[in-house]
């Protein structure tokens, strides 16, 4: 008998391969227009001083945005957190929540705005009457039998899917193995 | 290009990058350059702005935005002083370093660090990983060109290159990183004021030689830049104006000056995919085949001839470009426009330039997947790596090394360059350069201003702003106008505020996002937005003297912070001038 | 669903790119693998950049500004037929050239079209006896 493996899956970017080529948004959005979800993208290219990755939401396995939902928009699934977009009211909890940033609010792009005048990334909260804003985070394109459509295009592999079947190899083992090795090579050699 | 750019993957073993955001503008180059990086490739990337390669680099220079002479002689300096340079491949194979070497005594690394506080021990370390690399590929786009002293500048990166032997090698070379999908070709194919894709205009060969397959005499003289054709139309010496798959309303710098120059013409024929800016002031909108309905071939940036296939079928009566063009010719009277296929076009360039494009049939092209030229006949290889057998293609088969020379002020540009010709007996044929800047910050216009793309969109946004995953996915930003951290700090303004950009030129308004990447001092913005399009306050007075070029890249505006009612106004305003026509003020993207 | 490989239309690194294609329409890109330059691989634009092909916005009549009913600069830009917008084309072309010589006509060519468009296009000009032809490679 083996006792159940509960990790929940995530998708996470290395930032020393990312090029920072917003490829990853393109297809996000791609995905989830085509899946019927709110057409955004769910991963954002994000720049800081010391380097560039796409930031997106991590699973976390005790999710501070699923435990502040007030209505069960987002929910603990069997390997990851899940949004029900149709029950969410909007309320930006999780939001605030979130430690990573990786939830924005979002509302559907109105056609009858016209973005010459209104710079589109204040939509959130300058949306039209009538378009309700939402939680978006993401989804690991749930649906889509080949996995996260970000995964699937980067051109510098920097985007790694990991599940319980990889993370030890690809997020620690291989890591915990260089750190070893450099230890013996260099730390070792000096004491 | 000099090379082929796969070589950055497999072959250089360093990169120097300059005046390129190569991941932005470029994605898939950059990734082969990162697979050289993985390899143990070194990279040194010079740029006003810390782009994510530069944060990816060995050797990061900041530079000052048009700061490029000074610096890359400095570094060749060095290069000289310390004897790092290819003495054998500068004695057997190239003239000028006597030139050079009196040119660059007067730069040093200190006196860069003097003039802008780049640390002289930073431009010596690059200096000496470039010449000391056995392969190094030098990559440069528009952040080069796009002065006053464009020419001079690639004068310098090719001194570069030729002081250190890095021509004629796998993984070297002088690699200009085209931004168009076709620049190489257009080029190649004569869409150029002074050749012809056989050669110059003003040699008589070459014309005898298109004459014998044309049957018609070409003009000798020379015709006017791009960049002249303001100036032309208001001086009343052009009065029909051609343009076809381009949009110089946006692209071209000074917009409300091109426009009001476009307005005197006869005539404005326009023939596009869709009715841009440009083809909202046309006399004659004239619709053709977009990429994806016709067939051809391109040229990329490593000179490869590549075929581009009809995929689906145009609108009723919608022709590819060229067929438009003949169906005009033929209506001029004009012979030798009866080409019933793109291939017939092809086959003709192929007699033209034998010599590059000899070998190079539709068939082999498909066939290979793409061939570089020269090729010139059926059983050639075709030529990935220019100068192998370290020949340079001018008539003595040398590579010149160009002496260049900066004036503090472009008004002595030229008498420098006299005093250098003269003191140094530089004979009347040999090229000399010299750089400057095109305008420095006043107490008006305290900024430097500067334009690029961004990864999502493409030039004026014809295309890219018609596809939803790239306009609405990976553009959530919009136009904005990114500053650097003190000029947000000293004007107040912060992140997602309105500003209002403006110099004697134009103004744009948009957000602001503060760019820590930035160097101080210095405004960024993008031109694929008719709202917001940063050639508005671009200059088009000044040029470069060799190419007629001029300086996009460069100038300089003041920025304040306004409200959002003020913003709307000067939204509108662009709006105005951008679509005139209230009947195209709704077709918008 | 048909496939035919083609070159990427925006930046200059000439990626290639499979397009799969279905009832006259573009459906999806794919790099094309293996291939020498790409690899394989593909940016956003090479991805996603082809919707613009089948826009509603898409020029498919030729327009000529008029006022009514004749050419006039102050006129709006009207549908006509495409004999009727080549005839015209031709012969300003042609009675600006016999009234202010070859010199006052000018062309900017395309960096964006093939080999071949540029071509012709440099030719049209070329022929009529001028140089005044370039493109935008410069911007």
């Amino acid at each position: 008998m083996s006792l159940p493996k509960r990790v929940n899956k995530f998708v996470v970017a290395d930032p020393n391969v990312c090029i920072g080529c917003a490829t990853c948004m393109a297809a996000c959005y791609e995905s989830s227009h085509k899946r019927g979800k709110l057409a955004v993208p769910r991963l954002i290219v994000t720049r800081s001083k010391s380097g560039t990755m796409p930031n997106q939401c991590r699973q976390c396995d005790d999710a501070p945005c699923a435990n502040v939902c007030p209505v069960g928009a987002l929910r603990f699934a069997d390997d990851n957190i899940e949004l029900f977009e149709e029950i969410c009211i909007g309320c930006k909890m999780c939001t605030l929540a979130c430690p990573f940033g990786a939830i924005r609010a979002e509302a559907e792009i109105m056609p009858s705005v016209n973005y010459a005048m209104e710079p589109k990334y204040n939509l959130a909260i300058e949306s039209e009457i009538g378009a309700k804003s939402i939680a978006v985070k993401c989804d690991l394109c749930a649906g889509d039998d080949n996995g996260p459509a970000c995964v699937q295009v980067c051109p510098t592999g920097a985007l790694l899917f990991i599940d319980s079947q990889n993370i030890d190899y690809k997020l620690i083992n291989q890591k915990a193995e260089g750190a070893v090795e450099s230890f013996v090579n260099t730390a070792l050699r000096t004491i | 290009m000099t090379n082929d750019l796969v070589e950055f993957a497999t072959d250089s073993e360093v990169l120097f990058l300059i005046g390129t955001n190569t991941s932005e503008c470029h994605p898939i180059i950059a990734m082969q350059m990162l697979r050289g990086i993985e390899r143990g490739a070194k990279m040194i990337v010079i740029d006003p702005k810390e782009t994510d390669m530069a944060k990816k680099a060995d050797i990061y220079i900041q530079t000052p935005v048009g700061y490029n002479i000074p610096l890359l002689n400095a570094m060749i300096n060095h290069i000289i002083k310390e004897d790092l340079f290819d003495k054998e491949f500068v004695n057997n194979y190239s003239n000028g370093l006597e030139y050079v070497k009196y040119a660059v005594a007067d730069f040093t690394p200190q006196r860069v660090e003097k003039e802008t506080g780049i640390p002289a021990s930073l431009v010596i370390e690059a200096a000496e990983m470039y010449a000391k690399a056995g392969a190094a590929a030098i990559c440069y786009t528009m952040g080069m060109t796009q002065f006053i002293d464009g020419t001079s500048n690639i004068f310098s990166l090719s001194n570069l290159a030729i002081l250190t032997g890095n021509l004629g090698k796998k993984g070297a070379g002088v690699n200009p990183l085209r931004g168009q999908n076709n620049v190489q070709g257009a080029c190649d194919m004569g869409a150029l004021p002074n050749v012809t894709s056989a050669g110059l205009v003003t040699d008589a060969g070459v014309r005898e030689h298109i004459k014998s397959i044309w049957g018609t005499e070409i003009s000798s003289k020379p015709g006017f830049t791009l960049t002249q054709v303001p100036h032309k139309i208001e001086e009343g010496k052009v009065k029909f104006l051609y343009v076809f798959g381009e949009n110089p309303v946006m692209s071209d710098p000074w917009t409300e000056h091109f426009i009001e120059a476009v307005e005197k013409l006869d005539i404005m024929v326009v023939q596009d995919i869709f009715l841009t800016e440009t083809a909202q002031k046309a006399d004659v909108v004239l619709p053709a085949a977009s990429w994806g309905e016709k067939d051809g071939t391109f040229l990329n940036t490593s000179r490869r001839v590549a075929y581009v296939s009809k995929a689906v079928e145009p609108a009723a009566g919608v022709v590819p470009d060229w067929k438009v063009i003949c169906n005009i010719a033929q209506r001029i009277g004009l012979k030798g426009f009866d080409y019933y296929k793109a291939e017939e076009i092809w086959d003709e360039v192929r007699k033209i330039n034998p010599k590059f494009f000899g070998g190079l049939s539709y068939a082999r092209i498909i066939k290979e997947n793409g061939i570089s030229w020269p090729c010139p006949d059926e059983t050639h290889p075709g030529t990935p790596v220019l100068y192998e057998d370290k020949k340079s293609m001018l008539p003595d088969g040398k590579f010149k090394l160009v002496p260049v020379i900066y004036a503090d002020d472009k008004k002595d540009r030229a008498s420098l360059e006299k005093k250098l010709i003269d003191h140094l007996n530089i004979p009347s044929d040999y090229p000399v350069g010299s750089g400057a800047l095109s305008e420095k910050v006043n107490e008006l216009y305290p900024c430097l201003f500067t334009t690029g793309r961004k990864v999502y969109h493409y030039h004026t946004g014809t295309m890219t702003r018609e596809c939803k995953p790239l306009e609405m996915g990976a553009d959530i930003m919009g136009p904005a106008i990114e500053v650097s951290i003190d000029i947000a700090e000293a004007r107040d303004l912060e992140e997602n505020c309105y500003a209002v950009v403006e110099n004697k030129r134009g103004k744009i308004a948009a957000k602001v996002k503060i760019n820590p990447d930035l160097r101080h001092g210095t405004i960024f913005t993008t031109f694929h937005y008719a709202e917001a399009d940063g050639n508005e306050l671009s200059n088009a007075e000044d040029t470069d003297p060799l190419s007629g070029m001029n300086p996009l890249k460069m100038t300089i505006a003041a920025i304040r912070r306004i409200s959002e009612e003020e913003f709307i106004k000067v939204r509108e305003e662009t709006d105005m001038h951008m679509h005139p026509s209230e009947q195209y003020r709704t077709v918008r993207r | 669903m048909e496939k035919f490989q083609t070159t990427c239309p925006y930046c200059g690194t000439g990626c290639n790119i499979d397009l799969l294609v279905k009832n006259n329409k573009i459906v999806k890109a794919e790099p094309t693998k293996g291939h020498h330059v790409n690899d394989g691989e593909l940016c956003l634009k090479g991805l996603y950049g082809w919707e613009y092909v089948h826009s509603p916005r898409r020029l498919t009549k030729p327009l000529i500004r008029k006022k009514d009913g004749q050419f006039s600069k102050e006129g709006e830009l009207v549908e006509v037929d495409f004999d009727e917008a080549y005839d015209f084309v031709a012969s300003k072309m042609k009675t600006t050239v016999e009234k202010h010589g070859s010199d006052s006509i000018m062309g900017f060519s395309s960096a964006r079209c093939t080999n071949e468009d540029n071509y012709a296009f440099q030719k049209l000009f070329r022929m009529q006896g001028t140089n005044n032809i370039d493109h935008c490679a410069r911007l």
